[in-house]
């Protein structure tokens, strides 16, 4: 596999740091480069993350969680660091497996949301700390990265944390500067249904307009959203703006069908960013990720805008 | 002309406008509405050209030809196609209550539709035609294998339908939430939105309704037969049987057609014959002409309303609004219809057990000895495990209040079905028709949608949400001294519209949704201690209060005439029964969710039996009931260890087959 800069600053991004770190440190891209977390001696390790973005974030401290809910359906949806293969699943995230919980004797659950009934029995088994990153009450990397913030101090990873949400920071600083350079056209992230007729958008209290802010870009969804800062729309909405560049995903199960429709599908192919080649295919997406999805996506969102830059300049 | 006389033709000329004005009031707020949104989209001296040859470059064009127009066409088109389709069923099956969706055909195209999405994505590259169409089809032979009989009677057709459409359901919501990636676009399918994104629905649905309505036209003659008795008709020389198959068949195929082009719109066919009827089409050739005209205007209207709508509060599915438009004009126009029999049970022979009691004995039995391998056994991490039933320190804290809720859960809607249907005279009714477990369940949503954080408010909510369901319901049923008929329709409008616009809240794609969705699939992984303890004592003081009720209860299957002519105080005894089927149900619903299917089936499952009378009747009703969610639930809690499957779900398994299965064997 070729190390391109990108690549590596990408790799970096995702989070998988044990395996770059070495590398990152020799090249020149040091201020990047993010400490890596070796798995310290202590104790409290036998974790299980209910909430994926609590997953998420333990996989991004170096920490393998002891279980996780519906583990198939988290590698098919989240862009970072890929689930270790010996994390069990403990059912779904709405129902998770009491009992088996209670075999696995965690030391710690870190839990969605939950009916009081479900809370009081987790907190029955083990500490319980219920993960609030959403909906966030104003901008998500500060809720995600303020929750990665606590988990480490029970982890005693403080360090480990604070150098990475640095590096977070700096890198959200540096990608904004990169696109500050030109105008940047309106960005909409969606998600496409299989019915090739509508599209799940992203609004106020999302991860999508937390990093469209941070990058001093425009969200072209500008209408209403629900409280979780989503909106299901018909995809003619989607050509409201015609400058704005599309960002999609389609779960990746359907695209069989997504490309079948796409093939007939008349008011897609004549919608305007599709027309002119402004679209880019998420490989994957997951709107409730953590800190490292937000970061995911900027650096995403980045590339493919500082990548049309170039071209425009040729 | 003689005073009589003009009082005649006056009286008459009323009666042929009727429709005729009703469906120009649809017509006439539909265009103002189109062309509204026209009007927004772009000047209208872009119309003709972004219709017929549209500037690709111009948005505006573009989303005029392969958005906005086909759109309005397949409005029309589905809304006149359901009427039609709902004309033809209700005139041969002789019930107001019949329609693609409450037939199971719009059901079994749906899940034709989940199983192809889920399981072979690539059979979905020719089109959703093809799959849906196949399980519409295979739901109308198992409609045909299990409720056909020498006389087709219309009342088993309703019933196995229902059944059916239960079954349907019950495996989509399963095959959702061991999917839940595709939760969103499964929801958004069967609440049937008619966006279009180019011509192609457009192109399949006109040669096929032309097609349909051309059969139809043929059938008017033989069909306006069938409003005679059947001896009668018969020596009319009409052959009954091909009559009314070719009939079904046309229907069926409508059905399909608009299932696989739109997805599940509920209530138009329902509600346009009605309103055609009601408006004043008196004779069959009447309403199969005004039936499909208010479809198509009543759709259109609701749909650019819809349109209209969604660019305030995102996307609103035209399934939904219909619903939501349909229902109190449905309400309003059944307060002036003329009692008449709506639906009468067909009181079949069936075998009589004379000593209920031995049966019973046994059943209870039977419930309690399984009660214990239910909590004791189980997997767990390392395979089959026995746990000491009564130890709360280990799992049987969360097994004992489960299986206890279960049984109380099950026993309470086993009852409720049991009163409803004794009241009603209507083997179709079950607590699902008074409204109440929908109205539990929209409580929660409403809260879900208007708190970030609702989980500490949801019994709270329940509550709140069956009490004001029942609180209409009664405010209605008083109106109508409770006059079975008119309770039954009158809670299946209720339902219809809290289930539209739960399915809305469902599809808006908020992932807390589906957390709501395992609840409302029956699942009892919430009971706690004190859910279960409430539900044990709720249980046992609506059996007691069920069975002093048994005496009116026994009169009621006499007819409300003779009932009353032996002293009973009819409107005392509905409003008696009616109270205590709701608090049952409610409480129910705040237990397992507002699952149906046990309150239909297990009083059925008793009455067939052998049991008749009343009192042995609701104690072996309750139960089947408890026995049904017992095994439910411990199945759900083993079948696919670490995932759960809900009691709800899998009480349909159980208990819907059974339920054909019986039907299939009583006709012989």
């Amino acid at each position: 596999m070729p190390l391109t800069r990108r690549h590596l600053l990408q790799q970096l991004a995702l989070g998988s740091l044990a395996m770059a770190s070495g590398i990152a440190s020799a090249t020149a891209t040091a201020k990047t480069a993010l400490p890596a977390l070796a798995a310290s001696s202590d104790p409290l390790r036998r974790i299980i993350a209910i909430n994926w973005a609590a997953a998420e974030t333990l996989l991004t401290l170096g920490v393998s969680p002891l279980a996780i809910s519906d583990g198939g359906y988290y590698s098919r949806r989240m862009p970072t660091a890929a689930l270790p293969p010996q994390v069990l699943d403990v059912g779904p995230y709405w129902e998770p497996n009491l009992e088996l919980i209670k075999e696995l004797q965690p030391q710690l659950i870190l839990s969605d949301q939950m009916p009081p009934s479900i809370e009081r029995a987790l907190k029955g088994i083990a500490p319980t700390e219920v993960v609030d990153i959403y909906p966030a009450p104003g901008s998500v990397w500060t809720s995600a990265t303020d929750f990665m913030t606590r988990l480490a101090a029970r982890l005693e990873l403080q360090p480990q944390a604070a150098a990475w949400i640095a590096a977070g920071n700096a890198r959200f600083e540096e990608l904004r500067g990169q696109l500050a350079q030109r105008p940047q056209p309106p960005v909409c992230v969606a998600v496409l249904n299989q019915d090739g007729r509508h599209a799940t958008v992203y609004g106020k209290r999302s991860m999508i307009q937390d990093v469209l802010d941070r990058l001093g870009l425009v969200n072209a969804w500008q209408g209403p959203s629900s409280t979780m800062g989503i909106a299901l729309i018909g995809i003619e909405r989607l050509a409201e703006n015609p400058d704005a560049h599309l960002l999609y995903t389609e779960i990746p199960t359907t695209s069989a069908r997504l490309q079948s429709l796409r093939q007939v599908n008349a008011l897609w192919e004549n919608l305007p960013a599709v027309r002119r080649g402004n679209t880019l295919e998420l490989s994957k997406f997951f709107p409730y990720g953590g800190a490292a999805a937000t970061l995911n996506l900027a650096e995403w969102i980045a590339a493919y805008l500082n990548g049309r830059g170039e071209n425009e300049h040729v | 002309m003689s005073e009589p006389a003009i009082h005649l033709a006056l009286a008459n000329q009323k009666r042929s406008y009727g429709p005729g004005i009703w469906a120009l009031v649809l017509i006439l707020l539909a265009t103002l509405l189109t062309y509204h949104g026209l009007q927004a989209l772009m000047p209208s001296t872009l119309w003709w050209q972004g219709l017929w040859n549209p500037d690709l470059n111009d948005a505006r064009q573009v989303l005029l030809h392969y958005s906005f127009a086909p759109r309005l066409l397949v409005s029309l088109m589905v809304g006149a196609a359901l009427g039609l389709a709902g004309t033809l069923f209700q005139q041969v099956l002789r019930n107001p209550l019949a329609e693609p969706v409450t037939l199971g055909v719009a059901g079994g195209a749906n899940l034709g539709l989940s199983v192809a999405t889920i399981w072979a994505p690539g059979l979905l590259v020719h089109g959703l035609e093809g799959v849906t169409l196949v399980g519409a089809g295979l739901a109308t032979l198992a409609l045909f294998g299990f409720a056909w009989s020498k006389t087709l009677s219309p009342l088993r057709f309703i019933l196995a339908g229902m059944v059916i459409s239960l079954y349907c359901n019950a495996l989509n919501s399963l095959l959702v939430l061991f999917n839940h990636d595709y939760l969103i676009d499964l929801l958004l399918w069967q609440a049937g939105s008619l966006n279009q994104s180019g011509w192609d629905g457009v192109t399949y649905l006109a040669p096929r309704l032309a097609v349909a309505a051309i059969i139809a036209g043929l059938l008017a003659r033989p069909l306006a037969a069938l409003s005679l008795e059947d001896q009668n008709a018969a020596s009319l020389g009409v052959s009954l049987r091909t009559t009314r198959t070719l009939s079904l068949l046309v229907a069926v195929a409508l059905s399909a057609f608009v299932t696989s082009a739109v997805g599940i719109i509920g209530f138009v066919g329902l509600a346009a014959p009605a309103i055609a009827r009601l408006s004043g089409a008196r004779t069959l050739r009447q309403r199969l002409i005004w039936a499909p005209l208010m479809g198509a205007a009543l759709l259109c209207l609701v749909d650019q309303c819809a349109r209209e709508l969604s660019r305030f509060v995102g996307e609103v599915p035209a399934g939904i609004l219909t619903a939501v438009f349909s229902v109190p004009l449905l309400l309003w126009l059944l307060k002036r219809q003329r009692s008449g029999g709506i639906v009468s049970s067909s009181r079949s022979t069936l075998r009589q057990l004379n000593n209920p009691g031995r049966l019973i004995g046994i059943a209870t039995v039977l419930l309690l000895v399984l009660a214990i391998p239910a909590i004791g056994l189980g997997l767990g991490m390392h395979g089959w495990q026995w746990s000491n039933p009564i130890d709360l320190s280990g799992v049987a804290q969360w097994r004992l209040p489960r299986v206890l809720g279960s049984l109380c859960a099950g026993a309470m809607l086993a009852v409720a079905g049991f009163l409803v249907q004794r009241m009603t005279g209507n083997p179709m009714a079950s607590p699902e028709v008074l409204g109440a477990s929908s109205g539990a369940a929209l409580g929660v949503m409403i809260l879900f949608l208007l708190v970030p954080h609702p989980q500490a408010l949801m019994v709270p909510a329940a509550s709140a949400g069956a009490m004001i369901t029942l609180g209409l319901l009664l405010w209605f049923g008083w109106r109508s001294a409770f006059s079975p008929e008119r309770l039954l329709l009158t809670g299946v409008c209720l339902t219809t519209l809290l289930g539209a616009l739960g399915t809305l809240m469902m599809a808006s794609g908020d992932p807390r949704m589906t957390l709501l969705m395992s609840w409302m699939t029956g699942s009892t992984y919430h009971v706690d201690g004190p859910a279960a303890t409430t539900a044990l004592v709720v249980a046992g003081a609506m059996l007691i209060v069920s069975l002093l009720l048994s005496r009116p209860l026994d009169l009621l299957t006499l007819g409300n005439g003779s009932a009353s002519a032996l002293g009973l105080p009819l409107r005392l005894s509905h409003l008696a029964i009616l109270l205590t089927a709701a608090v049952l149900t409610a409480t129910a619903t705040l237990v397992v969710g507002p699952l149906s299917f046990v309150g239909l089936i297990a009083p059925h499952i008793a009455r067939r039996l052998g049991i008749r009378k009343a009192a042995p009747n609701i104690l072996l009703s309750a139960i089947i009931g408890a026995l049904i969610m017992l095994l439910a639930d411990w199945l759900g809690r083993n079948i696919a260890y670490p995932w759960p499957i809900s009691a709800g779900l899998l009480a349909a398994f159980i208990g819907c087959p059974y339920f054909l299965w019986l039907m299939h064997r009583e006709r012989t």
